[in-house]
């Protein structure tokens, strides 16, 4: 079965890159600039894999994750951000994300979460 | 040897005499007491000589004798010597003669030791005990024929102590030198092996003894029975194999006198290696000075004695180990493990083993990955730069995935680009079409380049990262993709990855 992932980023030409990119590897891609949307698409929807931008105007990324964490507490969650130091990263993993990916975001890593 | 009924008429007066002389003392003693006190001890005496005569125990006449033991081998006798009771046989040579025949010993006796150990133990009235009075012979081994190293040549160079505070790397050669015509090994002829003997007489067969055989390698001739070495260079012996690796010596620093270097053997550079420079070498580069903003490559280790000065712009990369008193603004990299002395301040190292600083090494800003674990006394600092370490993962198919990031990255953006203009009626359709074609063909193997080295990523999930002194805030540490940031300051602490719960601890140690 296709594994499905979301990312929440305001960027959109991230988004844009990682749904051409994962979407070519066979992954169904779903992305939202908007947090408040996301989570509720994470909450509505099961994803094998969540990736949150870190630094966002309407909720950083350890809100989001808390948010989605709180309503599905099984959820895989990566924390996508230019800088690992951030504080906003450091909130996020200790809302549940399980990770910190550096932008735009680390194929590696993905690929690594999707299969374990 | 004498038997009790074999004593002569003369032995016996002379027995007799003595026992005589002794009761007539006893007499006198008597005597002499009773005239002392008046009294009549006489009779108490005697009782009393009666009473300690039967407690006193009876010592046990016996004639000399000897006691003989072989060694399990058969290739020792040894023999204690206990001497004759007063007026009892004495040991004489035949008692031990007797002895050994008894044994069935045949081979090897030594008289002489027998004689003296006999006349001692007669004479001192003493047991001599231990005395070894037969040898056989060990078989002596067949020795092939073999080549026979020069001594100097297999001592063993000065390596750098991991915990001394201070390591003078002038002294850490790994670099055993030869010149040309030197000496390396000498052929030692084959030597016939000797059969043994055992005490009891016996043949011992003799063997072939294991000695080690050398074989001779690049760079060396046999000249008349000797292996001498053809060029300067140094001397290399891995398993049985030894040879010569010819070797640069760079008596200056390695500037605009000498140029780029591109060298297929050991490098030494007695200076520095200036900026700018490019030293290639295809075994190991010894650097007696610092390393400034210079690329080197080596095909094994690289040591920088002075440490290396990379200004941004420095790029070093070992096939080996990497050896530096420090590392500042460089991109380092080594196959091997990286020791380095006293620190590593923002630069980007990387290591498919281990990364190890000194007993006071201290770590500050930029990126280290290293695949096997690191150790430092200190991570970070109060206010400095940021530091991050990851541990693991091999960095090259990281770096890797990196490139392929980057380069998804951007075709994907084309990609949109490409898309968005199809969506829009216009005279180069088919050129847009043939276009996203071949961005998407690009961008699948990418991906599928991508998915194969994400299986290569080789983790070492018991990484762990030691710190002996102290770790500040903000400091990132990533095991097998896991992250940790530090959030205060920690002191002599392990982080490793818990397996079970999927996340970094950090442990006092």
């Amino acid at each position: 079965m296709e594994q499905k992932i979301l990312i929440i980023d305001d960027e959109q030409p991230i988004i844009d890159a990682v749904e051409t990119i994962m979407g070519d590897m066979g992954y169904d891609v779903q992305g939202f600039t908007d947090a408040s949307a996301g989570i509720q698409a994470a909450i509505d929807i099961d994803f094998d894999l969540i990736l949150v931008d870190v630094r966002m105007p309407e909720k950083n990324g350890a809100e989001v994750t808390a948010a989605i964490i709180e309503a599905k507490p099984e959820a895989k969650i990566l924390i996508i951000t230019a800088f690992p130091t951030d504080p906003f990263a450091k909130q996020a993993l200790d809302a549940g994300a399980k990770t910190i990916i550096k932008k735009p975001f680390e194929i590696g890593k993905v690929l690594d979460y999707l299969r374990n | 040897m004498k038997k009790a009924s074999d004593y002569s008429l003369e032995d016996l007066l002379v027995s007799s005499k003595s026992l005589i002389d002794k009761l007539g003392g006893q007499v006198e003693q008597i005597i002499e007491s009773e005239t002392l006190d008046g009294s009549n001890p006489a009779g108490e005496m005697s009782a009393s000589q009666f009473v300690e005569s039967e407690e006193a125990p009876t010592e046990l006449l016996t004639d000399g004798y000897v006691e003989i033991a072989l060694s399990g081998d058969e290739l020792t006798v040894t023999a204690d010597f206990y001497p004759a009771s007063e007026d009892m046989q004495i040991i004489t040579p035949d008692t031990v003669s007797l002895a050994l025949s008894g044994k069935n010993v045949c081979y090897g006796a030594d008289q002489d030791v027998i004689d003296d150990a006999v006349f001692r133990c007669n004479t001192e009235q003493t047991i001599i005990t231990d005395v070894v009075i037969a040898r056989g012979i060990k078989p002596a081994n067949e020795i092939p024929e073999h080549w026979v190293l020069e001594e100097k040549l297999l001592e063993k160079k000065p390596v750098a102590d991991e915990n001394a505070l201070r390591v003078d790397y002038k002294e850490v050669s790994p670099f055993n030198y030869v010149k040309k015509g030197d000496i390396l090994a000498t052929l030692c002829p084959k030597s016939p092996g000797v059969e043994g003997h055992t005490v009891r007489g016996l043949l011992i067969p003799f063997g072939t003894a294991k000695v080690r055989m050398p074989h001779p390698g690049r760079n060396t001739e046999i000249v008349d029975g000797k292996v001498i070495a053809s060029c300067d260079g140094i001397f290399y012996m891995i398993h049985n194999s030894f040879w010569i690796n010819q070797v640069l010596d760079v008596h200056t620093d390695v500037d605009y006198h000498t140029g780029n270097i591109d060298f297929q053997g050991d490098i030494i550079v007695k200076g520095s290696v200036k900026d700018g420079f490019k030293v290639k070498c295809g075994g190991s580069l010894f650097c007696l000075e610092t390393i400034e903003a210079a690329e080197i490559s080596t095909g094994n280790d690289l040591t920088a004695s002075r440490g290396i000065v990379g200004r941004k712009k420095g790029k070093l990369r070992a096939g080996g180990s990497i050896h530096a008193k420090f590392i500042e603004y460089c991109f380092v990299e080594a196959v091997g493990s990286i020791f380095i002395e006293t620190g590593i301040i923002n630069s980007s190292v990387n290591s498919l083993e281990d990364v190890t600083l000194g007993k006071k090494g201290i770590i500050i800003g930029g990126t280290i990955h290293a695949q096997n674990g690191l150790k430092a006394y200190r991570l970070g600092t109060d206010k400095g730069p940021k530091t991050e370490i990851y541990c693991g993962i091999d960095y090259t198919v990281q770096q890797k995935l990196e490139w392929i990031r980057d380069k998804s990255v951007e075709i994907a953006t084309q990609l949109k680009q490409v898309r968005d203009r199809l969506k829009r009626p216009g005279q180069e359709f088919a050129k847009l079409q043939e276009a996203e074609g071949n961005l998407r063909g690009y961008l699948s193997k990418l991906n599928e380049a991508a998915n194969v080295l994400v299986m290569q990523l080789d983790k070492n999930e018991d990484a762990e990262v030691i710190v002996t002194g102290d770790v500040y805030p903000d400091v990132y540490i990533e095991i097998c993709h896991v992250s940790y940031i530090v959030t205060r300051k920690l002191s002599h602490v392990k982080f490793r990855l818990d397996k079970k719960s999927g996340k970094i601890v950090a442990r006092i140690i």
